[in-house]
């Protein structure tokens, strides 16, 4: 048995001493500690042994192993070394080979337009909300301040839903809201003041060429409280402004006019392209903007009659809403230089996966 | 609505000597929005004065001429597709060397001797476009070139010295509040309030009436449709064509020249805002004037030349017997100024807005007369625009007035008195305006205001009495000519509201971008869908809503599932893409009932769509859904077999919580994909998102993590083709409460296989709650598991 142990140390320590390559150290592994290897087959004599000898032997044994592991440690080390040493040959790649890309989708061009509008307005403490998109035409034109007829309601070219009611005040005829001023009323009407809501929504009007679509959204924001001035709405215009265009830029008010605010402004943003001269630094006219701004959308102060209409006393509160298309805006942004807006709702996948 | 307003003409009534684009910015700022500004249009080189001398065919093109024209020094040839070329006309050349618009394209082209189908061209003649002068002279059919008219110039005479067109045309918009802005004095006076310069009217002199009440009946039946009707009759007019100052002038508005009589009108118009008619007074029968309502029946050729047929709900002027203009919209033809004529009637009056709107769209007929009066336009406007129009034909048509002044008016003129709290004005402004400052703007804009104890006491201008009606009005006004830009820019203090933002929005981004991290991309469709489409899918008709006036047909209906527009997205990307994925979150819409609003329902739905139809289409939309309810901690829900007809009979399931119906999902039928021209295979999930988000766990709970390690067997066995999955995981996960997963990883069938079956292979997971599992524990389980396959499902277990 000893004999045996001295020869199985011998030989494992020669060799070991001969490996070269990890596969030969692997090869070894298994000759002597496998599990069917010389020293389990040593190992698997013991038993056969009386108990003094048992003792000695096994601990001979595991001296052994310990004498062989401690120079197996070293080798596995010194052929880890040489194996990084080559790493860089070993394991070339074409670097230049495209790599795998995981399959992740895209969000529409329109959501993260969305988003980001939302995220500037919540920030100055403005509420998300959302309301109908079919609606009674007491929400979309009347208590808006158009009565029925008033030549005001064909800037909005509205299409007329086949259902209507004759009772009730609210009632009358039904539309697909041809802009998101129609949740001004709904939101006073829940009684709640202050009142500081976003909404931005779908809305329809029947139009279709290269600059409109019969479907697009529109963004709202409205803030009623006491002592709501027009110094405020520039405040928040200008925050908006400068978040969502970059810090360079300015909005403006002109001088406008809708139904349901007074005054009423148009509210302009400076020109990114030629910054706000009209022309360009050859000198040539701006194409983009005209004569240095790019018309955003309207504002105003809301209208007495539209307070009213919402149960609120225009003598104790005033406010101010602005609202204005939400593609629009984001292309104004981008430049993504999209020559007809109507590809935006086609879902060509060559389109919705540049997004 | 926008108007051109030259500034020239402009500066008649308005000190200002800013260049245009001052103007521009300046007035815009506080008035109406000036939104492009044409440069003075003659800056020509080498473009000249031609005469045509002789006009023939071209040999070798059927739609060109061979012109012989006068260029002064000499005649030369020039190759010309003007439909109106005549002989002896005055046309404008342009040289070899000149730059002009082909076309009225943006870019300048040099102009040069050229061939054109073999002869040779000496030049162009221009149109109006091509030389900058569209807007000046806009032609009525495309290849008209320019008519120089009775221009007094020689041949040869360069262009810019001939026109005199050093001047510079606005484009104004003016909203619909303001009809008062659309004109010269409008823009003048707006402009003189705004930079603070002198504005004057233009002159009016009055003129001698006969006291002769004889000449003309006029009788007004519509009082509440026509407030007011003014008309004088003049004798021994001369019809000529109008001088070039006053051709000018109308075509920097954008009007053509008539003859003198209806240029006059036209330029009063322009000028101050109150649209004018000229009647031949010997084609008026009877002498006579009545405002009524046309009769059954009636029909009339407008000025256009086209006829219309009247309701009884349309307002017009007639003679004794036929009516001879549309009120407020069109003369008409036959009552028209002619060359024949020698006296007139001049007509100004005041028409119900809201009549001559409804009248113009019913005819769909506009014109600049019912541009204005469908904005309401005050009484008090017609006797200068008449006195005014009837200065210039006598000036330039000769002519003596006949009659007096007829002036029927059935609404007495008041002024209007509008006031607002000093404070009220500084409260909405955001500053502390002086009252008498706030007194100065409106004392400006034509307003005779005064403070009364605190407050602004306003008399309104005739001109402003549509607009201005209350406190906030006046705001605006003083707002408006202060300058917004000068108010000061400040962020919203005070309360927030007392409203917390609901959890829909943060749901629908999750769901949204746990839809695009599983590779779907989002679409946006229309709401709307083909009424072909509502058949197409098995939508109960009960559901239609439908558009009174929709655009086309195919956006008749408002879709009541986002299915037809996601199978309309495959169809127009199958091509492009072999295989995608989509989905949409955007609301649905059913009807309730005809006397309510219908509901809107957001969903959650979308596509994956394939060639191969091996059923992987469906295990792909069914692991989507397995993983987005596990994300969300759902786990109780059932399948069911969907009862939808839109779905492949055996490939789709429905899901419930408890009783309540979550959506389904599965591959779509054939068939339907066959009547939409896909050509591939397509799975769908629907969701109703109220009730997804309703069961989903917005906060999740935690489960400890085993210390103990866990022990993966594999097992593979034989069963029949038609043995399910399901029933298998449930006998094995039931056999001993060590066993805690069982995961199908392969299934074979084919080669190999006997008839009527297939290979399954598992893992099987095994786990302690409470220590290490010994090999022998698992081996026990194991056994059992492979028994009762073999004794249930009859397996023939492999390994």
């Amino acid at each position: 048995m000893k004999n045996k142990l001295a020869q199985f140390k011998k030989s494992a320590l020669m060799a070991l001493e001969k490996i070269k390559t990890a596969d030969m150290l692997m090869d070894f592994e298994i000759k002597f500690f496998g599990r069917k290897g010389e020293y389990n087959k040593i190992i698997h004599e013991l038993p056969k042994l009386d108990a003094d000898d048992k003792k000695e032997m096994g601990q001979l044994a595991n001296k052994a192993k310990m004498a062989i592991d401690e120079l197996l440690d070293k080798k596995h080390l010194e052929l880890d070394e040489i194996r990084l040493e080559n790493l860089a040959k070993e394991e070339w790649l074409d670097k230049t080979a495209p790599g795998t890309r995981p399959d992740i989708g895209h969000l529409h061009f329109t959501t993260q337009a969305i988003e980001e509008i939302f995220r500037i307005f919540t920030q100055l403490g403005f509420v998300k909300r959302s309301y109908r998109e079919i609606e009674w035409d007491w929400y979309a034109f009347e208590s808006l301040n158009m009565p029925p007829l008033h030549p005001a309601r064909d800037e909005w070219e509205t299409f007329f839903v086949n259902l209507s009611s004759s009772d009730g005040k609210h009632k009358g005829k039904v539309v697909l809201t041809p802009h998101t001023s129609s949740g001004q009323t709904r939101e006073m009407e829940r009684g709640k003041l202050p009142i500081r809501m976003t909404n931005i929504s779908k809305c329809y009007r029947r139009q279709s060429d290269t600059s409109h679509i019969p479907m697009f959204h529109q963004f709202e924001g409205l803030l009623i409280d006491k002592g709501v001035s027009i110094a405020h709405l520039k405040g928040v215009l200008d925050y908006f402004a400068r978040s969502f265009f970059g810090p360079e830029r300015v909005a403006r008010l002109r001088p406008s006019h809708f139904m349901f605010t007074e005054p009423s402004f148009e509210v302009d943003i400076s020109c990114g392209v030629c910054n706000g001269a009209g022309k360009l630094e050859s000198g040539e006219k701006c194409k983009l903007c005209k004569e240095g701004w790019l018309e955003l959308g309207g504002a105003g102060m809301v209208h007495p009659n539209v307070l009213k209409a919402g149960g609120i006393d225009p003598e104790i509160y005033s406010g101010f809403a602005f609202g204005w298309g939400v593609e629009r805006t984001f292309m104004m942004k981008e430049g993504t230089k999209i020559d007809d807006i109507r590809i935006l709702y086609k879902n060509d996948l060559r389109f919705l996966r540049q997004f | 609505m926008n108007i051109l307003i030259s500034y020239n003409w402009l500066k008649e009534y308005l000190k200002t000597d800013l260049s245009p684009q001052d103007f521009a910015s300046r007035v815009s700022l506080s008035g109406p929005s000036i939104e492009r500004i044409y440069q003075k249009c003659g800056d020509w080189e080498k473009i000249v004065v031609g005469k045509i001398v002789n006009i023939t065919k071209h040999p070798n093109a059927d739609k060109l001429h061979l012109v012989e024209t006068d260029i002064g020094r000499k005649k030369v040839q020039i190759v010309c597709g003007g439909s109106n070329l005549q002989g002896g006309m005055k046309v404008a050349v342009a040289l070899p060397g000149a730059k002009v618009r082909w076309h009225g394209d943006d870019e300048l082209v040099e102009l040069k001797e050229s061939e054109i189908r073999g002869e040779k061209s000496f030049g162009m003649i221009c149109s109006g476009e091509e030389i900058g002068l569209g807007k000046l002279f806009p032609a009525k059919e495309e290849k008209e070139i320019l008519d120089l008219g009775d221009l007094d110039a020689k041949p040869g005479t360069d262009l810019n010295k001939a026109l005199i067109l050093d001047d510079t045309i606005f484009d104004i918009e003016i909203t619909t509040n303001r009809p008062d802005a659309m004109s010269i004095v409008g823009i003048a006076r707006e402009a003189g309030t705004i930079l603070k310069v002198p504005f004057t009217m233009p002159e009016v002199r009055k003129i001698k009436e006969k006291n002769d009440g004889s000449a003309l009946k006029i009788k007004n039946e519509e009082s509440d449709l026509c407030y007011r009707y003014q008309a004088v009759v003049i004798e021994g007019v001369k019809i000529k064509e109008s001088p070039l100052w006053l051709k000018k002038k109308l075509a920097s508005a954008g009007t053509r020249s008539i003859n003198n009589i209806v240029d006059i009108t036209n330029l009063v118009l322009w000028e101050m805002g109150q649209p004018l008619h000229a009647f031949d007074y010997e084609k008026l029968e009877g002498k006579k004037i009545v405002i009524r309502k046309a009769k059954m029946g009636e029909n009339i050729i407008a000025l256009d030349g086209e006829k219309y047929k009247l309701k009884n709900s349309h307002l017009v002027i007639a003679d004794a017997k036929n009516p001879v203009a549309i009120a407020g919209v069109m003369g008409g033809a036959e009552s028209g100024v002619s060359e024949a004529t020698t006296t007139i009637v001049l007509e100004a009056a005041t028409f119900n807005s809201v009549s001559v709107r409804k009248t113009s769209r019913e005819l769909n007929l506009r014109s600049e007369s019912s541009a204005l009066f469908e904005k309401g336009l005050s009484t008090e406007a017609t006797t200068l625009a008449l006195l005014r129009a009837a200065n210039l034909i006598m000036e330039l048509a000769g002519g003596i007035v006949k009659s007096k002044i007829f002036n029927e008016s059935s609404k007495l003129y008041k002024q209007k008195e509008v006031s607002v709290k000093v404070e009220r004005v500084n409260n909405v402004l955001g500053i502390n305006l002086e009252d008498s400052e706030m007194i100065d703007i409106l004392n400006r804009l034509g307003f005779d205001a005064r403070l009364l104890s605190g407050e602004i006491v306003a008399r309104v201008p005739y001109w402003r009495e549509g607009d201005i009606m209350i406190a906030e009005d006046l705001i605006e006004e003083i707002a408006r000519i202060y300058g917004y830009h000068r108010l000061p820019s400040i962020l919203p203090e005070g309360k927030l509201p007392d409203m917390k933002e609901s959890r829909d929005f943060i749901w629908q981004k999750d769901l949204r971008n746990f839809a695009v991290s599983a590779g779907f991309s989002e679409t946006y469709s229309y709401s709307m869908i083909s009424k072909k489409m509502f058949k197409d899918f098995h939508f109960g008709s009960g559901l239609m809503i439908g558009l009174l006036n929709p655009l086309s047909e195919d956006l008749e209906y408002m879709r009541p599932s986002l299915l037809p527009s996601l199978l309309e997205t495959v169809s127009i990307n199958e091509n492009n893409f072999g295989e995608a994925k989509i989905f949409e979150l955007s609301r649905v819409y059913h009807k309730v009932k005809s006397e309510e609003l219908p509901e809107e329902n957001l969903r959650y739905s979308g596509i994956v769509y394939g060639k191969e139809n091996n059923g992987n289409l469906f295990y792909n939309i069914k692991g989507f859904v397995e993983e987005l309810f596990s994300r969300y901690d759902l786990h109780n829900y059932e399948l069911k077999s969907a009862d939808n007809k839109n779905y492949h009979p055996s490939r789709s399931l429905s899901i419930y919580i408890g009783k309540e119906y979550l959506g389904d999902f599965g591959e779509i039928h054939p068939a339907l994909l066959a009547r939409f021209g896909i050509k591939s295979r397509v799975a769908f999930f629907d969701f109703d998102f109220a009730k997804l988000i309703i069961n989903f766990k917005e906060h999740k709970t935690y489960s400890p993590l085993s210390p103990y390690p866990k022990v993966v067997r594999d097992i593979s066995f034989v069963v029949d083709k038609k043995q399910e999955f399901g029933a298998i995981k449930e006998l094995i996960i039931g056999i001993d409460e060590l066993v805690r997963d069982a995961e199908l990883f392969d299934v074979y069938e084919g080669k190999g296989m006997p008839d009527g079956k297939k290979s399954m292979a598992l893992h099987i997971t095994f786990r302690s709650a409470r220590k290490t599992l010994e090999i022998k524990e698992v081996d026990v389980i194991w056994e059992k598991i492979a028994q009762k396959l073999k004794k249930d499902l009859k397996a023939d277990i492999r390994s």
